[in-house]
């Protein structure tokens, strides 16, 4: 049931149209056109869990009317996650819950952060990279290079944001909630990657479809179905377009090399633990990680698979210095360069915490001086104000 | 399992609770008066005046004044400079901050537009930079806070902004019909629906245009025209009625001379509804700067008709 309300709403259309197209007769009187619901890939995902969890016995079905529906639609996290597990977050609602000063205050500080990096970083990066993306055939390549590495920063300071907000948010009521990004651009290969961005679906997808499938202990011909089936559920699972399935299937095929070779756990510990600075090769394996990203970055913003091959092509060809000697002079270019830069650097000294904002063992005078200079920074630094990426989803 | 009540936080702790609600507000007043502390040091490092020279022509108004003035045309008419704060979507509190910047004694080309005077604040594009006085102003003037907030927030990062450019304007260029960017339905909604922030709107303009005279300003007020598509409904409209209100006031108070400037072409002189063409501008260009170099004295108010 819960499948069917998010096919009829987000995928019906989509499957109708290409479908048409293939046949070649009309769609008319067949399409809903209807207006997709906040967040519904979320709390449909959330939904189904409780009934999974139900049904292979990890809990118990709940006769709590007002605790299920509390669970299904606790604000903070209903329109863009994290996607909560029934067995993490439906007892939280029926168990005495205290208000705890210092989960509170540290839910103040990640709330904070969210919104420095979704107001400060996101919505500067995203002027540039609206704009590059609606004129990308007239931009030389190093521009387009550029745009795509903000729009890498956009989507990671939104969602990101987004998810710390939202966990923030619910250390106020006494809900703890999964973590749902874990400085996932300091990955040292793919799969570390994926074991750090958007943790509650890949999880999710793991648990609930992975796994079931026989996971990675089954033949190696399997493993690639599965593999391929997880990254295309999961890139379907952000739209009916076709550049979202195939963002998923080109991190299967990123991804498949290291699972095959059994490298896919190669990297579970956080980088550069214990030391102030990665290693060469550290860096190296960074820079190449994240160079894979934006390229998968780029198909997933694109509106079709024409525009992100023309895209990629475009980047690759590589422009003039002059071009993107202008990309640079954009007014406002230097200051948000500046806070993707603290951005990455606070994310760097707090890798192994929480949040960005982990800083209670600092000095009081210093967490003050930097709140207010976070505080001054969303102010008068914000970018035009633009709703949540991840809210269409 | 024991079932509590989901909804409820308890609050045994209730010192905790206490001390977490008492350093928040104290936090809250706190970053509010730094960010209004910020606002003010922003404000005073921007003090350092712009001047021009009073010997300029300055103009302002929204989009009606923009592609219907060309600016190289006028100076050359007129053997001075023309520096222009007109800007598609400008609102009255761009009103405010450009006439702010005019020296005494200069000659001001002011655009009366009506429809910057019905349309949505949310629509104005007033980004002329941030001035506390001006936004005193529209807010004493009647404007919501939120449109205050907004305002504030579009002009925050203007650390250092020029009113006047003198930029010549990029007219529309001539065509044999009119091009339709906005449906003729949104000008009936303009015009014919009352529009709460119409009061405060008129209120600000006339403070801005005060100010202006109390610097000894030569002003004139223009009117421009509408196509007659809009003008077969605006002319009975309640709108009409309010701004026509609003002009018989200014040209009394003011002492203004009316006078009208009737273009005649074969041409099409339109190029949408709402602006004209370049040949329209230059039509007008040339008008406008007869008058003003016959009369360097009194104040008018010119309304731009099409025959």
């Amino acid at each position: 049931m819960n499948l069917l309300i998010l096919a009829l709403f987000k995928y019906y259309d989509f499957f109708v149209t290409e479908f048409a197209q293939l046949f070649h007769i009309s769609t008319d009187g067949l399409l809903l056109k209807v207006i997709l619901p906040v967040g519904i890939s979320f709390y449909t995902f959330q939904a189904l869990s409780y009934s999974i969890d139900v049904y292979r016995g990890k809990i118990e079905p709940t006769k709590d009317i007002i605790a299920f529906f509390a669970f299904i639609s606790f604000f903070p996290q209903l329109v863009a996650g994290p996607i909560e597990r029934a067995t993490n977050l439906l007892p939280q609602f029926m168990k005495k819950r205290e208000f705890n000063y210092d989960t509170a205050v540290d839910g103040m500080r990640q709330i904070l952060w969210g919104l420095f990096k979704k107001i400060v970083v996101a919505d500067n990066c995203a002027v540039y990279v609206d704009n590059v993306f609606s004129s990308y055939q007239t931009q030389s390549g190093s521009t387009l290079l550029l745009a795509a590495i903000f729009f890498t920063f956009q989507i990671y300071g939104d969602f990101s944001g987004y998810s710390d907000i939202a966990i923030g948010t619910a250390k106020l009521f006494g809900i703890k909630l999964m973590r749902n990004f874990n400085v996932p651009y300091f990955s040292r290969d793919i799969a570390e990657f994926w074991r750090r961005w958007h943790i509650s679906l890949t999880t999710w997808f793991r648990d609930y479809v992975y796994i079931p499938l026989g996971g990675s202990r089954v033949s190696k011909a399997k493993v690639v179905r599965n593999t391929f089936i997880i990254f295309l559920l999961s890139g379907f699972w952000h739209g009916a377009n076709w550049t979202f399935i195939a963002w998923g299937a080109y991190h299967a095929i990123l991804f498949l090399p290291l699972i095959l070779t059994g490298k896919n756990r190669k990297y579970t510990n956080q980088i550069a633990e214990g030391r102030i600075l990665p290693t060469l090769k550290e860096t190296g394996q960074m820079l190449l990680t994240f160079f894979l990203a934006v390229m998968g970055w780029i198909i997933f913003r694109a509106e079709s698979i024409g525009m992100a091959w023309e895209y990629i092509q475009g980047m690759l060809q590589f422009g003039t210095i002059k071009a993107s000697y202008r990309f640079f002079t954009w007014p406002g270019m230097w200051p948000t360069n500046l806070f993707i830069i603290i951005t990455l650097l606070m994310e760097w000294m707090q890798r192994g915490k929480l949040h960005g904002l982990s800083i209670e063992n600092y000095n009081k005078m210093f967490r003050w001086v930097l709140y207010s200079a976070i505080v001054i920074l969303i102010v008068y630094e914000g970018g035009q104000p633009a709703p949540f990426v991840y809210f269409q989803f | 399992m024991k079932v509590a009540n989901p909804l409820r936080l308890s609050i045994s702790n209730s010192d905790d609770m206490s001390k977490f609600l008492k350093r928040i507000l104290i936090a809250m007043l706190l970053f509010s008066a730094l960010i209004v502390g910020v606002c003010f040091l922003l404000h005073f490092l921007r003090q350092k005046p712009v001047t021009y020279d009073s010997e300029c022509v300055f103009v302002w108004g929204d989009s009606g004044m923009y592609q219907g003035l060309d600016l190289k045309l006028l100076g050359d008419k007129m053997g001075k400079q023309i520096l222009s704060a007109a800007g598609h979507g400008s609102g009255i509190y761009d009103f405010l901050v450009s006439q702010k910047n005019i020296p005494d004694n200069a000659v001001t080309v002011v655009s009366f537009s009506e429809a910057a005077l019905c349309r949505n604040p949310l629509s104005d594009y007033n980004r002329k930079g941030f001035e506390i006085d001006c936004l005193k102003e529209v807010f004493l003037s009647g404007c919501s806070v939120n449109e205050c907030i907004r305002i504030f927030s579009l002009n925050k990062k203007s650390f250092r902004y020029m009113a006047f450019s003198n930029s010549p304007h990029t007219m529309y260029p001539f065509a044999d019909s009119l091009v339709y960017p906005e449906p003729l339905p949104l000008w009936h909604s303009l015009f014919e629906e009352p529009k709460d922030w119409f009061p405060w709107k008129a209120k600000a303009y006339t403070k801005g245009l005060q100010h202006l005279f109390d610097k000894h300003s030569q002003i004139i007020l223009v009117q421009f025209p509408f196509d007659k598509q809009v003008e077969s409904f605006a002319k009975n409209s309640i709108n009409r009625h309010l701004s026509d209100s609003l002009k018989r006031v200014l040209i009394d108070e003011y002492a203004l001379k009316y006078d009208s400037i009737v273009l005649h072409s074969d041409s099409l002189l339109m190029h949408d509804l709402s602006h004209m063409n370049e040949v329209g501008a230059r039509l007008f260009t040339l008008e406008i700067a007869e008058i003003l170099r016959a009369d360097t004295v009194n104040n008018y108010f010119i309304e731009v008709m099409i025959q």
